[in-house]
């Protein structure tokens, strides 16, 4: 026997990696921020590594192991891009080398969800031309110049703009991407954050809107160009699957890797990703989910405690105890991610004590508790928000504020895993300025359905 | 409802039902808050091949014994009544049965009796084809609809009946809508609440179901387009019947599990997501993109079925910067590092080829070498056959 040793860099993201032996076995394994190698105990032979990155795109490396064993690097497969700004997203696989193939510049995007966008915006945009003129809300900006970046923060428990900008003047530029560099805000000091919203609006003020959880280390938000010129002709390239405007970087890798495993729609190994990076993120914790919020809470890091409770709900549901989402709640008041995460803890994992009527009574105090929040951080708060209205009683689910999340996930999109949605203000989610019947365009007035056999 | 198959053998496993609706007799022309629907072709090609794959190809070798089949179909080639084909196998109805229409009653039947003394270690695998919408949910439309005084209430809040599924015994979850997500003008019209989910979910029956019958591995996919209406294909199985037909006929096996090809739910996205691209030659690519799951958490790989023999990996060939120049060369695949033709991987010989991408099926996770000749020049591409896609081989045309 010899040994295989694989590795990879901190900022390449988590992937799940397969190694093939001579005889078609693999071996499955997870590197991210928390491990970067891995040596396997291997017969000598030729051996391919695939390594599956959250996007759904992989890396191949083949190597020849003698007696003396061997290493492979991933990070030799990355390569160069041409935007230095962009180093970061490129080395995690969601930005493409090269402007080659379909989807580039952003092949990186889960399944090619924004070339799919493309392919399905064109065909959008042909059955117009064979017919009549395309709604307004299907022509895109193609001009970065004549967009704006608009600022918002939330003042009590309203939006207000606090500037309007050309991208060039406080963003990164390239053809492809405008990168505005996110704060961090100090932990430990009550109150020291403010919430903020940024959006890439044309000059009727309508474009994609992204709410930035206050983290505590600086992050960058890399509004996608192509992402952006797709706008409302197809919100939805595939599914639930948004299409996406724009990424986003967390400074802290660890986060990053929960945020990306968090924003794609199938994530494999859920638990061994979370085994290697909570200790980076919570030392003494030893994994345990309570201990981990407990901690961030205590040093102020409330929007990391989110990402991991929202982690932990989704993957790892059976780990998230009641008590341990209580000081969610509130430490976020004006955010809709605490509470709800705390009513489905309480389906996920009821008190032994409690009884039915205590679950009922919990799930709906919580989910209207979010529900009358303004703000929601990250991308599965209103879905969670909404599937919640199915378990209410009927007078509960009904009323305007459900109709406004209704809005706000019809007019969603993909930020690498940020609540971000089409719109005009950060409480505005529309279709489009001047042109109010675009969701509902002369395609889908039709009768819905397969009427174009 | 409509049972047609029964397993003589197995008590438990899995339960599967399907709906199919293709025929609206009640909403043939327009009214005042209420669309007209058209006839859907697709929709009993792509009911009866699914059945017919469970009944036949499959059937031996599923993760979960087939327990049983329930379908219930509506068709407009048949508008007096969908009868069942007849595939001749043991458990089977008789050829000629009729099949009753997915009504809103029989739908509520037929999920009460696909439920009824399920065990946590059963599986549920729903397909729902025919027309759909959008509201906040996801939403199918009955082929009763039209009937009653409220005619939206003759549809499946399909998202309410995902959550409600959750409360359920059975903890195996399969579930595919194959019907679109669009907005009607008419229901953004509708006032108050809009279809039923057929089972009522409660939060204490979930976390009570979470805590009795463990933990759910739950796998979704969904076509759900936004202004895009063209889904079917006349006379044929639908688009997305037609890609899960073949994810689940073997492209969706992408890992040998326990020294045997599995079809499991994290393949069975890849095979979705490659689809467009392992088939060059579609009319339309733009209507195979749109399915991803809306639900894949499962703890583990969920298996579906078992493979007898290896899948194939699809290698495309093309060329840059002038995508027909293939058509110059001959192109074929070799094992990894040889360079005679003759040696070239049986199916994969040397060829002409008449179209600008190069399709090739090989055995998986295999390194192979691609060998285009130009005229007098010679280029090779070193390729590893992964699963479902190879990676590809692209050629600079000289």
């Amino acid at each position: 026997m010899t040994e295989l040793t694989v590795t990879s860099t901190a900022d390449m993201g988590p992937m799940t990696v397969s190694v093939l032996s001579p005889r078609s076995d693999s071996t499955e394994f997870v590197l991210c921020a928390g491990s970067t190698a891995k040596t396997l105990s291997v017969e000598p032979g030729h051996y391919t590594i695939v390594a599956r990155r959250p996007n759904g795109s992989r890396l191949h490396r083949s190597t020849v192991v003698g007696d003396g064993g061997a290493s492979v690097s991933l990070s030799d497969t990355v390569g160069v891009t041409p935007n230095e700004f962009m180093e970061r997203e490129f080395a995690r696989g969601e930005v493409a080398s090269s402007s080659g193939g379909a989807g580039a510049p952003l092949s990186g995007v889960f399944a090619d969800a924004l070339s799919q966008a493309r392919l399905r915006r064109d065909g959008f945009t042909r059955r117009f031309d064979d017919n009549l003129a395309a709604p307004s809300s299907v022509v895109s900006p193609t001009d970065v110049d004549a967009l704006s970046l608009s600022l918002w923060v939330l003042q009590g428990q309203a939006w207000v703009q606090i500037g309007r900008h050309r991208p060039r003047e406080i963003a990164e530029v390239s053809d492809d991407f405008v990168k505005f560099r996110v704060p961090g805000w100090p932990v430990g000091i009550p109150g020291s954050y403010v919430l903020l919203a940024v959006g890439l609006i044309d000059e009727a003020g309508f474009g994609p809107i992204v709410c930035l959880p206050p983290f505590a280390d600086p992050g960058g938000l890399t509004f996608v160009l192509e992402g952006v010129k797709v706008r409302v002709a197809d919100r939805d390239a595939t599914g639930q699957q948004r299409v996406p405007v724009a990424l986003f970087s967390p400074g802290s890798r660890p986060m990053a890797d929960l945020l990306a495993s968090l924003a794609t729609p199938y994530t494999l190994m859920a638990a061994s990703i979370w085994d290697q990076v909570i200790p980076s993120l919570a030392p003494d914790a030893g994994g345990d989910v309570e201990r981990t919020l407990a901690f961030l809470s205590d040093q102020g890091r409330h929007a990391e405690a989110l990402v991991v409770a929202h982690y932990v709900l989704r993957f790892l549901p059976k780990r998230l105890p009641v008590a341990g989402t209580e000081r969610l709640i509130d430490a976020l008041p004006s955010v809709a991610d605490g509470p709800i995460i705390a009513a489905w803890a309480w389906i996920q994992n009821r008190p032994e004590l409690a009884d039915d009527g205590e679950v009922n009574a919990a799930v709906s105090r919580l989910a209207s508790r979010a529900l009358n929040r303004p703000v929601s951080l990250f991308a599965r708060t209103r879905t969670l928000i909404f599937e919640a209205r199915h378990l209410l009683e009927p007078e509960e689910a009904g009323g305007s504020l459900w109709n406004q999340v209704a809005a706000f996930r019809r007019a969603g999109a993909a930020a690498g895993g940020l609540e971000c949605f089409w719109g005009t203000a950060p409480d505005r989610p529309t279709f489009g300025i001047g042109d109010p019947g675009a969701v509902s365009d002369k395609s889908s007035r039709e009768p819905q359905g397969r009427s174009a056999q | 409802m409509t049972r047609v198959y029964r397993s003589p053998v197995a008590a438990k496993g899995l339960r599967v039902l399907i709906v199919g609706a293709g025929f609206y007799p009640d909403a043939a022309t327009a009214e005042p808050g209420r669309p007209a629907l058209t006839e859907l072709t697709s929709v009993a090609p792509s009911a009866l091949a699914l059945a017919q794959a469970l009944l036949t190809a499959w059937r031996g070798s599923l993760a979960m014994e087939l327990s049983s089949i329930d379908l219930l179909l509506s068709d407009p080639g048949q508008p007096g009544g969908a009868l069942w084909p007849g595939i001749g196998g043991a458990g089977e109805v008789a050829q000629g049965t009729p099949v009753d229409p997915p009504t809103l009653e029989n739908v509520e039947q037929a999920l009460r009796d696909v439920l009824v003394d399920a065990e946590s270690d059963e599986g549920l695998f729903l397909f729902f084809c025919g027309h759909g919408f959008s509201r906040g949910d996801r939403y199918f439309v009955l082929s009763d609809f039209g009937q009653g005084i409220d005619p939206w209430s003759r549809t499946v809040n399909l998202s309410g009946l995902d959550l409600a599924l959750r409360q359920c015994k059975p903890r195996t979850h399969w579930l595919f809508w194959d019907c679109c997500a669009d907005i009607p003008s008419e229901i953004l019209d509708a006032l108050g609440s809009v279809g039923t989910s057929l089972i009522r979910a409660r939060a204490s029956a979930l976390s009570g179901a979470i805590a009795a019958y463990g933990p759910l591995s739950r796998f979704g996919a969904a076509s759900s387009p936004l202004g895009v209406q063209a889904f079917g294909l006349a006379g044929k199985p639908t688009r997305f019947a037609e890609m899960l037909l073949e994810a689940l006929d073997g492209t969706g096996a992408t890992k040998r599990q326990d020294g045997a090809w599995w079809v499991d739910h994290s393949g069975i996205q890849d095979a979705f997501q490659s689809y467009a691209t392992r088939h060059p030659d579609l009319q339309d690519p733009e209507f195979y993109a749109f399915v991803t799951p809306f639900s894949s958490d499962a703890p583990q790989r969920m298996r579906f079925r078992r493979l007898p023999s290896a899948p194939s990996s699809v290698l495309l060939a093309s060329s840059s910067p002038r995508r027909g120049g293939l058509k110059r060369a001959q192109i074929c695949v070799l094992p990894q590092g040889a360079l005679d033709e003759a040696q070239a991987v049986p199916g994969c010989e040397p060829r002409q080829p008449t179209t600008a991408v190069v399709r090739f099926a090989l055995p998986p996770w295999e390194t192979y070498t691609v060998k285009a000749i130009f005229g007098e020049e010679t280029q090779t591409k070193s390729c590893f056959a992964d699963l479902p896609l190879a990676e590809p081989a692209e050629f600079h045309v000289p």
